[in-house]
């Protein structure tokens, strides 16, 4: 059943989330012929000391301008998938549509991991797309900015920087990569499953619980926010006694990324937690009117 | 065990204050037709959301062939409820194809033999549908699954007297000894001739069930005419 | 069509008395092959059970026979069946007889103008 489950929720939540993937891959493309074509390429070519010419100060203005329009839209489709999955799991569940999903004959349990396993999932594939577009953005912007002679040196040049920074903060690369990965990849199915129960706990009042579902999103927001603010301050305290301690015998400062790891642990944690009162809620507390 | 439905001392409070159903008792068979009859607010489809897991009850408890209400007694109830509740983009096909996956008793065979009889094009969108055609397509899921309970809330409030007759016609050809039937409405008239037993419900509590005979055999009146005494205000 | 059903009487006797009238009349011949309680439920638009019970009633007179591989039959024992037309007859003749009573009529005067009407 958790199987079906999974399969048909995919089918409803993929067709919008797949226009979501391809609007941002749209307009990726758009900009990065954008920014390659002569119409701002070759701006630099005017001064040879890199200097913007007095003619190219409106390609310029445009090309910043549309730069900025062109984030605001990713993280515009990002937060609309986000916003599109919540509501899809608010009609499912508590809409008069919950009349199908809660006489299935299935456990809370299977249909909210099915829910969330496909939501999170739509989630980290829409953040991966974002994060590639951007980033495919900026090398292409810089690129166009760069005189065409001295391209090649782009990629290199950007690694070995990258390298260099994170040597001088006492950062292993390694390390960084795999808990970035990691909380890319937990993040989507922590918030997902934290909305989740902000939108259940909504159900438990008496009326407008449209309303509340939006209100416990709000709520559950904060809760997130303090939670990881305390956390944070644990965390950079401990590594600001760490530092003291090692300047007092004289080495190298080298930050640790287990503060990194903790925030990771308690997000994930909360996740959880979420999860069992969220499935709590749907198995107790359902009252659909 | 011939008991269907066991339900003992269910309570179930909206507000805290007032009980939508104070402790109530009923017993269902196996075989039946049987009408919920009561007037608005009486607790009918309180009732029914509870036998479906969409409520969940105060105190009591609700055994469904021998079972507390949960995933294996759903596979078991079919379940009509008074309002649409399917989503608006999907198409009939998809939703058959859904049942399917879904239920073990339900028969796409069935359910698109309905169809045809009614002239329903099962490419349609839910959303492309008048009321009444909706209505009729639910219904049509309700009565395609090989359940052993069926419980339709109001099949037949603000449908035309042809569609009621098709309704009425459809529960009779889908009757089998071994599955009952629970029927709520307050339009006891047009189904009187359809029932085994009736219930009458009250201020969420049972005040009669018997059968459909022994209420004309013993008050020498039709079910429509005695629930209009026992409710005259 | 529904059969038109009171609304005062069990509703099994009621069907008890449209089956025997419809053998009677001729509408089922003797031996003839009844439909299936689903199909004549159906069509009457009453209960299934409750037409089993009027089913049963009616074996027990001996007017309807059940075999166990082809159904339900009408019983060929025409004795039986016109026994039945005379007690319907009986019955509608005194219930005839009854209402003319009230009109102030004796038997005599409702015997001539019986066949003064008719003829």
């Amino acid at each position: 059943m958790l199987g079906k489950l999974i399969k048909y929720e995919w089918k409803s939540v993929s067709k919008f989330c797949f226009i979501a993937l391809l609007v941002l891959v749209g307009i990726t493309l758009l900009g990065s012929i954008y920014y390659i074509s002569p119409l701002w390429n070759g701006l630099m070519d005017l001064e040879e000391s890199g200097a913007l010419g007095e003619g190219a100060i409106i390609p310029f203005l445009t090309g910043m301008t549309s730069f900025f329009a062109y984030i605001l839209v990713v993280v515009g489709v990002m937060y609309g998938a986000y916003l599109y999955l919540l509501i899809r799991f608010y009609r499912s569940m508590y809409s008069n549509e919950g009349y199908l999903t809660h006489t299935l004959p299935v456990t809370p349990q299977q249909l909210l991991i099915s829910k969330l396993l496909v939501s999170g999932v739509w989630c980290f594939i829409t953040e991966v797309v974002a994060c590639l577009s951007i980033f495919l953005l900026v090398f292409v912007f810089i690129w166009g900015l760069i005189p065409a002679g001295e391209r090649h040196w782009l990629m290199p040049e950007m690694f070995s920087g990258m390298k260099m920074t994170f040597e001088m903060a006492g950062i292993n690369l390694t390390s960084f990569w795999l808990a970035v990965f990691l909380a890319a990849l937990i993040g989507p199915f922590t918030s997902m499953s934290l909305y989740f129960c902000g939108i259940s706990l909504g159900q438990l009042a008496k009326s407008h619980r449209g309303l509340m579902a939006v209100l416990g999103c709000v709520g559950v927001y904060f809760v997130n926010w303090i939670v990881n603010f305390i956390v944070q301050m644990i965390v950079s305290m401990g590594t600001m006694i760490t530092m003291m301690s090692q300047y007092e015998y004289g080495r190298v400062t080298v930050m640790s990324p287990i503060g990194y790891y903790v925030q990771l642990v308690v997000m994930l944690a909360m996740g959880v937690g979420a999860f069992f009162l969220t499935r709590y809620i749907v198995s107790r507390k359902l009252n659909l009117t | 065990m011939s008991d269907l439905v066991e339900i003992t001392n269910l309570t179930k409070s909206y507000d805290g204050k007032r009980n939508a159903l104070s402790n109530l008792n009923l017993t269902l068979t196996k075989g039946k037709i049987i009408g919920l009859l009561g007037p608005n607010g009486s607790g009918k489809t309180t009732l029914i959301k509870l036998m479906n897991g969409l409520l969940q009850p105060g105190a009591g408890s609700i055994k469904i062939g021998g079972m507390e209400v949960g995933a294996q007694t759903k596979a078991h109830v079919a379940y009509l409820p008074d309002q649409t509740y399917l989503e608006g983009g999907r198409r009939v096909s998809e939703i058959l194809e859904y049942f399917r996956a879904f239920y073990e008793d339900f028969s796409v065979e069935k359910a698109n033999s309905m169809l045809q009889n009614l002239g329903i094009d099962p490419s349609m969108r839910m959303n492309q549908m008048s009321k009444g055609t909706k209505e009729k397509v639910q219904l049509i899921l309700v009565m395609s699954r090989g359940a052993d309970l069926y419980i339709l809330d109001e099949p037949i409030a603000g449908v035309d007297p042809a569609a009621r007759d098709y309704i009425l016609r459809t529960i009779i050809n889908n009757y089998n000894p071994e599955s009952t039937v629970m029927i709520s409405t307050h339009l006891i008239s047009d189904i009187e001739n359809v029932l085994d037993e009736a219930i009458f419900i009250r201020a969420g509590q049972i005040v009669l069930h018997s059968s459909v005979d022994n209420i004309r055999e013993e008050f020498g009146k039709s079910v429509n005419d005695y629930f209009k005494e026992v409710f005259a205000c | 069509m529904a059969w038109n059903l009171d609304s005062d009487r069990p509703i099994y006797l009621q069907l008890v008395e449209q089956i025997q009238m419809q053998i009677v009349s001729g509408q089922y011949p003797p031996g003839a092959k009844l439909p299936s309680v689903r199909e004549l439920a159906s069509v009457a638009a009453v209960n299934p059970n409750t037409l089993q019970k009027a089913f049963t009633e009616l074996e027990r007179s001996g007017l309807v026979n059940t075999q166990r591989t082809s159904g339900r039959n009408v019983t060929e024992d025409e004795a039986l069946i016109n026994e039945i037309r005379r007690k319907l007859a009986r019955e509608n003749t005194e219930e005839y007889y009854g209402k003319m009573q009230k009109l102030g009529f004796t038997k005599q005067e409702t015997i001539d103008f019986l066949s003064r009407s008719l003829a």
